[in-house]
């Protein structure tokens, strides 16, 4: 079945490695705020912050995937997902681009429930595409 | 399958809303005239508000609904055509009132798939019976005069000038009130001629409908476009035929509007089907819609016929010929399900392509339908146009021209968080760290910047106040109360409103809903006397329940007050100590405090246990649901004089006053209706448990210590108990010392649910209801003192 997207993928970096979001669910691409931070919670829940009077839940993405801790600099920022009508912020390391490709070069993933679901590669790099979904532990 | 239309869930929300305000009205209306007069625009109120019913419901396919409806309507439009007739009032208010519980109750229910809808065919059976009766009973009254103008020579007057047009319009047999079909004919011709006279010549007679269906309607206009007379006349509801009447008698005969069923179109792709609908399918143009709305997924709508559905043919074409759709669809067969699956839908047929002899059948089809187009109704946009307009006009008249719109929560929600958003940018924006090196010239950019903190504070202002709304609402459904009790119960009570037009925000006057309602049943049913008990004790007033609203710093304060018996403490702690309620010794009650043993759950004096009040249940309930939203409950009663219960709640239950402290460098917001003493504590009052808990001693009374660091487990170093600060919190029931670090600050803050993402993590039940946008853009977290001590083991004062 054809993936709906506008076919274009929003990459960024994490510990040398390229992952991607589809485009379609990312809403915003905003600097680090103040994040405040929620008690009780995984150590990957940042906490919350204010994004135009919303209060948006911030993860940390390297956190989230069981990564060591990355290093943020000036060029790190947090990336805005809708999340079936929840808006999540992802903090990442840093953004890349947004990049077409098509959906035939996408070498799904066998692992089920992953938030891996396939494998693309985009100018002689591996991307590893996100489901947002599943990232957000919704389910 | 779900109750109603798959296409109609958009609509559902409008429907229970609209009906349900309407079903007020009825009951307001219902309730005013039962002991007094029904007037005629009494009547058409409620003749408007069934038929607005009817119709709504048979859109959203609620069939039982729009039949029960259709019934009272029925029975009112014998009323209205004979205001006079003596009729069994009693049965008549019954009716009615009953009427409308069910629907009401059927419209809670409507979400919920698990009841099936209410089958009222029974009740529909009494109402026919009672519509008969009524029937029966204007026959007898009023003979029947002679219809007058049989003939068709009477028509003519013989000093009619030339130019003087003569038009018959005949309704269909089945119309159920042809004057008040001719009424809107003659509104909605208003813009296209002028109307000298009409036989019959006055509408509003009794024998008017006599008249229309004997002789048909004749209307004499002086116009410059009989074309466009005819089809707003042949546009208009029931009506068969118009056709104009010339001098000699020549009639034209009006041709009827040929369903000129054109044969699908040859185009590639292009299937063709043929829906019919059930006979007992209320409104067919409806249904179709909804099955073309329901399509426009599966491919691209070539045709429907009849093309126009909001005409008033389109219904009867339907019913003749079916409902014709050609789509070019990319699944025919998917299409053919979707369409089965429709609502009242008999048959679907899709329809092979047009073979040629068909197409010319169209072709002849058309030109005919061209040279029918001056009676017919023109498809036409352009010609639709005028015709529209004076119909609407007809319709908005009778209704009363509203000046209230209604908006969803959700969208005024959002717009208070952009005002909010807006004023924190605003400051932002003026109080900028880059404005520093101008300054000493900014005198210009200062007074625009506080012309725009005026603007925006206003627009603050004015966006809070569109979400308060009159508590009236709350109170009027209490009338209605009122009555049946009083019906069952024999008590006479009068209900008096004060102050009803005080506002509180929304969500507040529909939490009152409930409360109200148990406190003015047991007002009326424990605290008003019999009549003749009332009489034995001498009190010559009559029975009284006043319901009274008004504000008291920053509350909204309800009160219920009633002149009836008054509570006896010594009782109600006798019955108290009975029950085993009581958590003191007896001695140490007050007054005050046995008023209050009402609202203990397991408490309730009437000896017996009556259809309204008396099961134990109730005044606890209340309690909990006022104090759920921040109110508190104050009882006062003089034995022998009555009682009086008063509620007080936050003017907006999203806006609270907290406390910011600071713990173990977090900050947090405490709601301060759960603290009752803010204090350091001292050494000495500080008790260490054995097993580590720590304790304090205040005024007697022992509680523990909670410390927010710990309990939100936000990790720092331990403070020294007597070097933070301690908050005596008390909320539902439960008590105990919430230790922080510091005191920061008092402020109120506007409640935000944390988001859904957050929901695993439970934070609500560990004592985080929400957070909170201050006003330099910072977050802030709320804690619910009520879970967060239940969730800490805190036990409350009777032990639960």
């Amino acid at each position: 079945m054809a993936r709906k997207s506008a076919d274009q993928l929003l990459t960024f970096s994490c510990n040398d490695q390229i992952y991607a979001f589809d485009i379609v669910s990312v809403t915003d691409i905003i600097e680090v705020p103040e994040i405040t931070r929620l008690p009780m919670v995984a150590e990957h829940i940042l906490g919350i912050m204010n994004l135009r009077g919303k209060v948006v839940p911030v993860m940390d993405f390297a956190g989230r995937m069981g990564f060591p801790a990355p290093e943020y600099d000036e060029h790190s920022c947090i990336i805005v997902l809708d999340c079936e009508g929840s808006p999540l912020g992802i903090k990442v390391p840093r953004v890349i681009d947004a990049e077409a490709y098509d959906d035939y070069d996408i070498s799904p993933s066998p692992v089920e429930n992953s938030c891996i679901t396939g494998y693309i590669q985009l100018r002689g790099r591996r991307v590893s595409i996100i489901d947002c979904v599943i990232l957000s532990e919704k389910r | 399958m779900s109750k109603f239309d798959a296409g109609m869930e958009s609509m559902l929300d409008t429907f229970v809303f609209e009906s349900t305000e309407l079903l007020e009205n009825l009951d307001e209306i219902l309730m005013r005239t039962e002991d007094s007069e029904l007037t005629a625009d009494d009547i058409a109120e409620i003749f408007r508000v069934m038929h607005t019913i009817k119709g709504s419901s048979a859109m959203m396919g609620l069939k039982n609904m729009s039949e029960l409806a259709h019934a009272v309507e029925d029975i009112y439009f014998v009323i209205r055509e004979n205001p006079d007739l003596p009729c069994d009032r009693p049965q008549l208010y019954e009716l009615s009132f009953t009427t409308s519980d069910y629907l009401k109750n059927e419209i809670e229910n409507l979400e919920d798939d698990s009841i099936p809808l209410t089958d009222f065919s029974e009740f529909i059976e009494r109402l026919h019976g009672f519509a008969k009766y009524l029937t029966d009973l204007s026959k007898g009254e009023a003979a029947a005069p002679p219809p007058a103008g049989g003939a068709q020579d009477s028509i003519f007057s013989p000093d009619e000038p030339e130019e003087l047009r003569t038009v018959k319009v005949t309704f269909s047999d089945t119309c159920m009130m042809p004057s008040i079909r001719a009424m809107v004919l003659l509104n909605s011709l208003g813009a296209e001629a002028e109307v000298v006279s009409t036989i019959p010549p006055d509408l509003e007679a009794d024998s008017a409908d006599d008249a229309i269906n004997a002789g048909g309607f004749i209307i004499k206009v002086f116009c410059d476009d009989m074309d466009a007379v005819l089809s707003v006349l042949k546009d208009g509801v029931d009506v068969v035929s118009c056709e104009e009447v010339k001098r000699p008698a020549a009639a034209v005969p009006a041709p009827e509007a040929k369903p000129a069923l054109p044969a699908g179109s040859s185009e590639e792709g292009v299937s063709t089907y043929l829906v019919r609908f059930e006979d007992s399918c209320m409104m067919p143009a409806i249904r179709a819609m909804v099955l073309v709305n329901s399509l426009v997924k599966e491919g691209e709508l070539v045709k429907t016929v009849p093309s126009d559905l909001e005409k008033d043919e389109a219904e009867e074409e339907i019913v003749k010929n079916g409902f014709r759709i050609e789509i070019k669809a990319r699944d025919p067969e998917e299409v053919l399900e979707i369409l089965k699956d429709g609502l009242n839908v008999l048959s679907v047929e899709k329809l092979e392509a047009a073979a040629p002899e068909k197409k010319a059948e169209t072709a002849q089809a058309a030109p005919s339908q061209a040279a029918a187009a001056p009676a017919a109704p023109a498809p036409s946009a352009p010609a639709a146009a005028p015709k529209a307009a004076p119909k609407k006009d007809a319709g908005g008249g009778s209704h009363g021209t509203s000046s209230i719109i209604s908006v969803k929560l959700e969208k005024l929600d959002r717009l208070l968080d952009l005002v909010a958003e807006i004023v924190i940018t605003e400051s932002g924006v003026t109080s900028s760290p880059d404005l520093k090196q101008f300054s000493g010239s900014l005198d210009r950019f200062q007074k625009s910047a506080r012309e725009l903190k005026k603007l925006t504070d206003e627009l603050q202002d004015v966006v809070m106040s569109i979400r308060m709304v009159p508590v009236n609402t709350a109170f009027q459904k209490m009338s209605r109360v009122v009555r049946d009790m009083n019906k069952t119960l024999g008590k006479n009570v009068n209900l008096v409103f004060v102050g009803a037009d005080t506002e509180a925000d929304k969500s507040v006057v529909d939490v009152l809903g409930d409360p109200l309602m148990h406190i003015v049943r047991n007002a009326v049913d424990h605290g008003i006397e019999t009549p003749e008990e009332r009489a034995a004790a001498g009190k010559t007033e009559p029975a009284t329940v006043t319901l009274s609203a008004g504000y008291e710093s920053g509350e909204v304060v309800i009160s219920c007050e009633d002149n009836g018996a008054g509570m006896d403490p010594k009782k109600l702690l006798a019955k108290a100590k009975k029950n085993g309620i009581l958590t003191k010794p007896e001695s140490e009650y007050t007054d005050a405090d046995c008023y209050e043993l009402i609202m203990t759950a397991g408490f309730s004096t009437n000896e017996t246990v009556t259809e309204y009040s008396g099961r134990g249940v109730g005044m606890d309930v209340v309690r909990k649901n006022i104090e759920s939203v921040g109110g508190k409950m104050l009882i006062d009663s003089e034995l022998g004089r009555g009682s009086k219960f008063t509620i007080r709640i936050p003017l907006s239950l999203s806006i609270i006053d907290v406390l910011g402290v600071k713990a173990a460098g977090t900050e947090l917001s405490v709601p301060i209706s759960s603290v009752k003493e803010i204090f350091r504590a001292d050494q000495g009052q500080l008790i260490q448990d054995p097993g580590g808990t720590e304790l304090i001693m205040i005024r007697e009374k022992c509680l523990r210590v909670i410390r927010l660091s710990d309990a939100f487990e936000l990790g720092g170093e331990k403070l020294p108990l007597d070097q933070g600060i301690m908050l005596y919190c008390s909320e539902g029931g439960r008590e105990a010392a919430v230790f922080a670090d510091e005191l920061l600050s008092d402020q109120q803050v506007v409640v935000k649910p944390l988001s859904i993402l957050l929901n695993k993590y439970d934070l609500k039940r560990k004592g985080i209801s929400g957070c909170s946008i201050l006003a330099d853009g910072s977050i802030t977290l709320i804690t619910d003192i009520n879970e967060l001590l239940r969730h800490n083991g805190v036990r409350t004062a009777d032990g639960s």
